[in-house]
C-alpha cells in the first residue's frame, strides 16, 4: 500500500443515497480503503448527489441538493463516492448546474474539482498499485456507464483486482454495455430496463463465475435481482468489499448471515 | 415575405444576426475561396508515386474491385479481353468518346466495341478515369460528353482505365485537380467517386454484391513502370513456391468467385444447381443474377504482364 | 402538417416490440454487425477522433453562418443551371415536389433514399397528386412493398427477416414463377433489382436526398452503396434533390472531412461504394443525366432550432451509430420510437420537429449510458440534450405524475438531511426486518416496474450514517 509522505489528506465520503440506504458495508469498505491509502476519512452529513432530479429535468431540486452537498463538504481535500454515477454528477454536471450564476460556479467548480470515484481515486490519486486482500474464486467485472464514459474507469479496477489473492477475474462479453438501470429509468420503463439487464444477466453467466462486481451499487442491485430472480448462481458485490477483504459477507440481496 | 425570406430571417433571428455584417461576410467569403484542409490521414501522405499506387490497389482490392496493371494504355483493350474471357462474358463492350478510350488499338481484340451512353442492356461498360484517389482506392469519374454517367451503373461490369501517373494521394489533391480543370468553384454535371463494385447489405446485414449497379468493377491500371516490379513480385511469388502469376490471374477471373462476408460460396450440397433450378424466368435479367448468386469480389488479380 | 406519430404510446410499442419474436430476431443483427464493423473502421484510421473534431467544427462553423452560407449555395445552383426551391414546411415541401412533377406530366417518380422525404411524408402526397413514387434502395423498396416505415435510419429493414421479405416478394412480384427459389438473399436481391430496373428506366422524375450540400460550388452530394441513388438521379429527366437547411458545408475539403467519418461511422466502410456530386442539369454536349435539376431546402423548423440549446443536433450527419450503440434501440428496435427518427438522435429531434407534447416519452426511454456521445461522428452530446428536453417537460408538467409526485418526495427528504437520517433509519430498520429471512424482496409497492421482473435487494439494516457515527463514537 502506499504511504505517502506529508500530512494525510482529509477525505469526505460520499457514501451515496444507495450505499447509505441498502448496503452500508459498502461505506465501510471504501473507507478502509481510503484509510489504507494513507487519507483520513470523515463522514459529513449527507442524503442524496440530486442526480434523479437533475436527470429527470428538476434543475431546482438537483441544485439544492448539490449546494447542500457543496456545503457539507467544506474543508477536505478530496470528496470520494463508492459509485462512478454520483461521483459523476458530482464532478461534471454539478458546475452546469451553476455555470450561470458567477459567484456560485466559482465554489462548484472548485467542489467539483475534488470529487472523485473510489477506485479511480486510489489508483490514479493515491497512487495505489495494490491491495491486502483475498478473495477465493473467480469473477467477472462490469463497467458501469457513467463510471466508464464520465471518468473513464476502467484499468484501475482490474489493476487493483490482479493484486487480490486467490481472485481470477474472468471478462464477460459486452462488459461496456448498459445493464438497463438508468435510475428512474428502470421503474418508469420497467419492461426495457427488464430486456436489456437479462441480456446483461445472460453475458454474466456466459462468464461462469460465481461472482459479479461492478462499481456502482445502483447497477449492481439491477443486475443482482435479474440473476436472482432467474435463479442463477451469482453472486453480486461492489467492487470495494473485494479490494477491502470484505468479500465473505452476505452478497447483495442475500440474507444477513448470523 | 417569400418562402425564401422567412426562412433566410428566421435563421438570422435565430443566429442574432442582420446578414449584413461585414466581419461574417468575410469569415464565409474567405473560407470558401480559401480551400483549407483539415485532418488529413498520414497513410496517403508522403509517400512516392510507386508507394501512392500501392496503396491505391490495396484499397481498390479491399473494397472488392480487382486491378489489372499494363504497361502501356495499347496494352488495355487485350487486358479488358481477358477480363471478359475469364468471365465468360460476351466479347461485346459500351464505351463513351474519351480520347483515351477511342485511341485505343481495339481491333487487335475480337471485342465488338459499341459507343455512346448506355440504356441498361450493356454486359460490359468501360469508362477513362478523371482520376483516384489512393487514401481510399476511390476512382473519380467525371460526366462529359464523351463520358455518360450511365456507363458507370447500368452495365453489370464495369471496366475503368485509370493512369497512374492520375492518382492522387487524398480527396484534397483530387479537388485541386479538379479545380484545375474546371475552374475553381465550377464543377461538371456529376463527379462519381466509386470504391468497389455496387452492394447492399439490407437483408439481414448480410453483405450482397451487385445491388443495381455493377456487380464487378474491374480497375486497368496504366503504369509504365509497372514492369520491374512485377517482375520482381514474379520472382518473389516463384521463390516461395506459390503459383505463378498468370496462372494466378487465369484460375482467380475464371474460378469460384468467393462473397467477402458470406460463410457458403458454392450453393448447398443436395440443392439443384441455381442455373437448373431457375430456368423459364421471364427476364434475362433475373437469370443472369441468379447465375451469379454469390458474385463478390474475385480474389484480387495479379499485375499483367 | 400533422405528423403521423405514435410517439405518444411509446410504452404500448416497446411492449409490443419486446414481445415480437421475429422483430427480436432481426434486432440481433444491429449488435453483430454495425458495432464492430464501426469500431475496426475507426480503430484503422488513427486520425479517427481528430477528425471527429474536425467534423464538429465544420458544422459548428456553418451553422452560425448558415444564411450566408445558404446565399452562396443558392447563387452557384442558379449558375449552374439549377433551381433552388425554399420550403418553409414540409407541406410547402410537398407541393413543390408534387408540382415540378405535375409540370413535366410524371407518372412514375424514382426515389433514392431520403429520410427527409420519410420526414414529409412525400409519398402519399405524391400519391395524391397521381404520381406514382417508387423507393430503389433495396431496404425502402421493401419498406414501400409493406406499406412501412424504415426502423433505422441507414439500413430500413433491419426489423426483418428474410422470411418476411421474402413473403413479401411473393406477394408482390406475381409475374414470376410461384416455385422459385428465394431462400438465399442474393436471390432476394437479383429479384428486386431486376423488378426495379424497368421502373428506373420508365421513371420520369429522380428524387434523391443529400448528405451534404457544398457552397463553395452548389453541389450535392449523396453517398450509396448500391448505385440506386445514381440511377434515380441519371436516368429520369428531371433530378430533385430534396435537403433540409442543415446539410451545408462550405467547401469540397470540408466535405471530405465530413466524407471520411460519415461511411466509417455508419457501416465501418472507409468510404461508401458511390459518393456522388451532382452540380446542375446535363450540360449542353452531355449524352445523359437530367434536362433539369431542382433543390428543394427544407427547414420544417430547424430554422428556429439554431435559437437554443438544441443548435446542436442539428450537426446530425445521419450515420446512426447512436442508434447502433443503443441498448434501448437494441431492445425496441426503431418503430417504438413512433416516428421518423429513431433511437438517441431521433429522441432529440423528434420533439423539436413534432413537438415535446407528442414526443415526450422519447427523450425520457434512456438510460444514459452515454454510448451513444461516445460514437457520435460530431460529437452531439445527446444525452445532456436529451435530459434538456426533459427539463422542458418537467416546467411544463408534462413529466409522468407517479415520478413526479416520487421524486418530489424524494426531494423532500433530501433536502432535509436530519430528517432524512431520522427518517431513513427508521425506515430501513423495518424494510431489512421484513426482507431478512430472503435478504431481498419479490415485490414492492409502487415499485412493480422494477419488481415485476427482478427483485429488489433488502436493506443490511440501519443505515451507513447512523453505523458510523455509532462505531466512531464507540472507538
Amino acid at each position: 500500500m502506499s504511504a505517502q509522505p506529508g500530512p494525510r489528506p482529509r477525505v469526505g465520503l460520499f457514501a451515496t443515497c444507495l450505499v447509505d440506504l441498502i448496503r452500508p458495508s459498502v461505506g465501510f469498505a471504501a473507507a478502509k480503503l481510503i484509510e489504507a491509502s494513507g487519507c483520513d476519512v470523515v463522514v459529513p452529513s449527507q442524503t442524496c448527489c440530486g442526480q434523479p432530479a437533475f436527470n429527470s429535468g428538476d434543475r431546482r431540486t438537483a441544485k439544492a441538493l448539490a449546494w447542500q452537498a457543496i456545503e457539507a463538504f467544506e474543508g477536505v481535500d478530496y470528496v470520494v463516492a463508492p459509485s462512478g454515477s454520483c461521483a459523476g454528477q458530482l464532478k461534471k454536471h454539478v458546475p452546469e448546474l451553476f455555470e450561470d450564476e458567477p459567484e456560485l460556479s466559482r465554489p462548484a467548480d472548485a467542489f467539483a474539482a475534488k470529487v472523485f470515484e473510489l477506485v479511480s481515486f486510489l489508483v490514479d490519486v493515491r497512487g495505489m498499485k495494490a491491495v491486502d486482500a483475498r478473495f477465493d474464486g473467480a469473477v467477472t467485472y462490469h463497467d458501469s456507464c457513467a463510471g466508464l464514459r464520465e471518468l473513464g474507469i476502467r484499468a484501475q479496477p482490474r489493476a487493483l483486482l490482479e493484486s487480490v489473492e486467490g481472485l481470477t477475474l474472468t471478462e464477460m462479453k459486452d462488459s461496456d454495455v448498459c445493464c438497463g438501470f438508468g435510475g428512474t429509468f428502470a421503474v418508469k420503463y420497467g419492461e426495457i430496463s427488464d430486456a436489456i439487464v437479462a441480456k446483461k444477466a445472460d453475458n454474466i453467466s456466459a462468464a461462469e463465475t460465481g461472482t459479479l462486481l461492478a462499481g456502482d451499487l445502483g447497477c449492481l442491485m439491477n443486475m443482482a435481482g435479474k440473476l436472482q430472480r432467474l435463479g442463477r448462481p451469482v453472486k453480486a458485490r461492489h467492487v470495494a468489499e473485494v479490494l477491502a477483504g470484505m468479500g465473505d459477507e452476505p452478497a447483495i440481496g442475500e440474507p444477513q448471515g448470523r | 415575405m417569400t418562402p425564401r425570406e422567412q426562412i433566410l430571417s428566421t435563421i438570422r433571428r435565430s443566429l442574432g444576426a442582420t446578414g449584413a455584417e461585414a466581419p461574417r461576410r468575410t469569415i464565409v467569403a474567405d473560407r470558401l475561396k480559401g480551400h483549407g484542409r483539415g485532418v488529413i490521414p498520414a497513410r496517403a501522405q508522403g509517400r512516392s508515386p510507386e508507394g501512392l499506387i500501392a496503396l491505391f490497389v490495396e484499397m481498390a482490392e479491399a473494397s472488392a474491385a480487382t486491378v489489372a496493371t499494363v504497361r502501356s494504355a495499347d496494352e488495355a483493350p487485350a487486358a479488358i479481353a481477358e477480363f471478359l474471357r475469364a468471365h465468360n462474358l460476351p466479347a461485346a463492350l459500351r464505351r463513351g468518346d474519351d480520347a483515351r478510350l477511342v485511341g485505343l488499338p481495339w481491333e487487335r481484340t475480337t471485342i465488338d466495341v459499341s459507343t455512346g451512353r448506355s440504356f441498361g442492356d450493356d454486359a460490359a461498360g468501360v469508362s477513362a478515369a478523371f482520376g483516384a484517389v489512393a487514401e481510399t482506392g476511390t476512382l473519380a469519374l467525371v460526366s462529359g460528353p464523351d463520358n455518360p454517367t450511365t456507363l458507370n451503373f447500368l452495365p453489370d461490369n464495369h471496366i475503368v482505365l485509370v493512369d497512374a501517373a492520375d492518382i492522387a494521394a487524398t480527396y484534397e489533391d483530387l479537388w485541386g485537380e479538379v479545380r484545375g480543370a474546371y475552374g475553381a468553384g465550377t464543377m461538371p454535371r456529376t463527379v462519381n467517386w466509386i470504391t468497389g463494385p455496387s452492394r447492399s447489405a439490407d437483408i439481414e446485414q448480410i453483405l450482397l454484391m451487385g445491388a443495381h449497379g455493377p456487380r464487378r468493377l474491374h480497375i486497368v491500371l496504366v503504369d509504365p513502370n509497372a514492369v520491374a516490379e512485377t517482375t520482381e513480385m514474379d520472382a518473389t511469388l516463384a521463390a516461395a513456391g506459390s503459383t505463378p502469376a498468370e496462372t494466378r490471374v487465369g484460375s482467380t477471373l475464371a474460378g469460384d468467385p468467393k462473397a467477402p462476408e458470406r460463410d457458403a460460396p458454392t450453393p448447398p450440397a443436395g440443392k439443384p444447381d441455381r442455373r437448373e433450378a431457375d430456368r423459364g424466368h421471364e427476364e434475362d435479367e433475373l437469370d443472369e443474377a441468379l447465375d451469379e448468386s454469390f458474385p463478390a469480389s474475385d480474389p484480387p488479380s495479379q499485375t499483367q504482364p | 402538417m400533422n405528423a403521423h406519430s405514435t410517439s405518444p404510446a411509446f410504452k404500448e410499442n416497446a411492449h409490443r416490440a419486446l414481445h415480437d419474436p421475429a422483430l427480436q430476431r432481426a434486432l440481433g443483427n444491429v449488435e453483430t454487425g454495425f458495432i464492430g464493423r464501426r469500431k475496426s473502421a475507426a480503430d484503422k484510421l488513427p486520425e479517427f477522433e481528430a477528425l471527429r473534431d474536425s467534423a464538429r467544427d465544420i458544422k459548428n462553423h456553418t451553422l452560425a453562418h448558415l444564411d450566408l452560407y445558404l446565399e452562396a449555395y443558392e447563387a452557384k445552383v442558379t449558375a449552374a443551371g439549377g433551381h433552388v426551391h425554399f420550403a418553409p414546411t414540409a407541406d410547402d415541401a410537398t407541393a413543390i415536389v408534387a408540382d415540378i412533377c405535375r409540370r413535366v406530366g410524371a407518372k412514375t417518380v424514382a426515389k433514392g433514399k431520403s429520410m427527409i422525404s420519410e420526414e414529409i411524408e412525400l409519398n402519399a402526397a405524391l400519391e395524391a397528386a397521381g404520381v406514382q413514387p417508387v423507393e430503389t434502395d433495396l431496404g425502402e423498396y421493401i419498406i414501400q412493398l409493406r406499406g412501412e416505415r424504415p426502423s433505422h435510419i441507414v439500413a430500413p429493414v433491419i426489423h426483418l427477416n428474410r422470411d418476411q421479405i421474402e413473403a413479401d416478394f411473393r406477394r408482390v412480384h406475381t409475374k414470376l414463377p410461384p416455385e422459385r427459389d428465394l431462400s438465399a438473399p442474393e436471390s432476394l436481391l437479383a429479384e428486386a433489382r431486376g423488378a426495379l430496373r424497368e421502373k428506373f428506366l420508365a421513371a420520369d422524375v429522380g428524387i434523391t436526398g443529400a448528405n451534404f450540400l457544398v457552397a463553395e460550388t452548389g453541389t450535392s452530394i449523396i453517398v450509396t452503396n448500391e448505385g440506386n441513388g445514381d440511377l434515380s438521379q441519371t436516368l429520369p429527366k428531371v433530378h430533385i434533390v430534396l435537403a433540409s437547411i442543415e446539410k451545408l458545408v462550405p467547401t469540397l475539403e470540408d466535405a471530405s472531412q465530413m466524407l471520411r467519418v460519415l461511411a466509417r461511422s455508419a457501416t465501418g466502410q472507409e468510404i461508401t461504394v458511390y459518393t456522388t456530386f451532382s452540380t446542375g442539369p446535363r450540360r449542353p454536349a452531355d449524352v445523359d443525366g437530367p434536362e433539369e435539376y431542382h433543390v428543394v431546402l427544407l427547414d420544417n423548423g430547424r430554422s428556429a432550432m439554431l435559437a437554443g440549446e438544441f443548435r446542436e443536433m442539428l450537426r446530425c450527419i445521419r450515420c446512426a451509430a447512436c442508434m447502433n450503440h443503443c441498448p434501448v434501440y437494441h431492445a425496441v428496435g426503431g418503430h417504438a420510437y413512433g416516428w421518423v427518427y429513431p433511437g438517441p438522435m431521433g429522441a432529440v429531434l423528434s420533439p423539436s420537429l413534432i413537438g415535446v407534447d407528442k414526443a415526450g416519452h422519447l427523450p425520457n426511454a434512456s438510460t444514459f449510458c452515454g454510448r451513444c456521445e461516445s460514437v457520435c461522428p460530431v460529437r452531439i452530446p445527446l444525452p445532456k440534450l436529451m435530459r434538456h428536453w426533459r427539463e422542458r417537460e418537467f416546467e411544463r408538467n408534462l413529466s409522468p405524475a407517479p415520478v413526479r409526485s416520487g421524486l418530489a418526495v424524494w426531494g423532500f427528504f433530501a433536502r432535509r438531511p436530519r430528517l432524512y437520517r431520522f427518517a431513513t433509519r427508521a425506515a430501513m430498520g423495518a424494510l431489512s426486518l421484513l426482507g431478512r429471512r430472503k435478504g431481498r424482496f419479490g415485490a414492492l409497492p409502487l415499485a412493480g416496474g422494477w419488481t415485476d421482473t427482478r427483485d429488489f435487494a433488502a436493506p443490511e439494516g440501519s443505515t451507513f450514517q447512523a453505523r458510523w457515527s455509532a462505531e466512531r463514537r464507540a472507538r
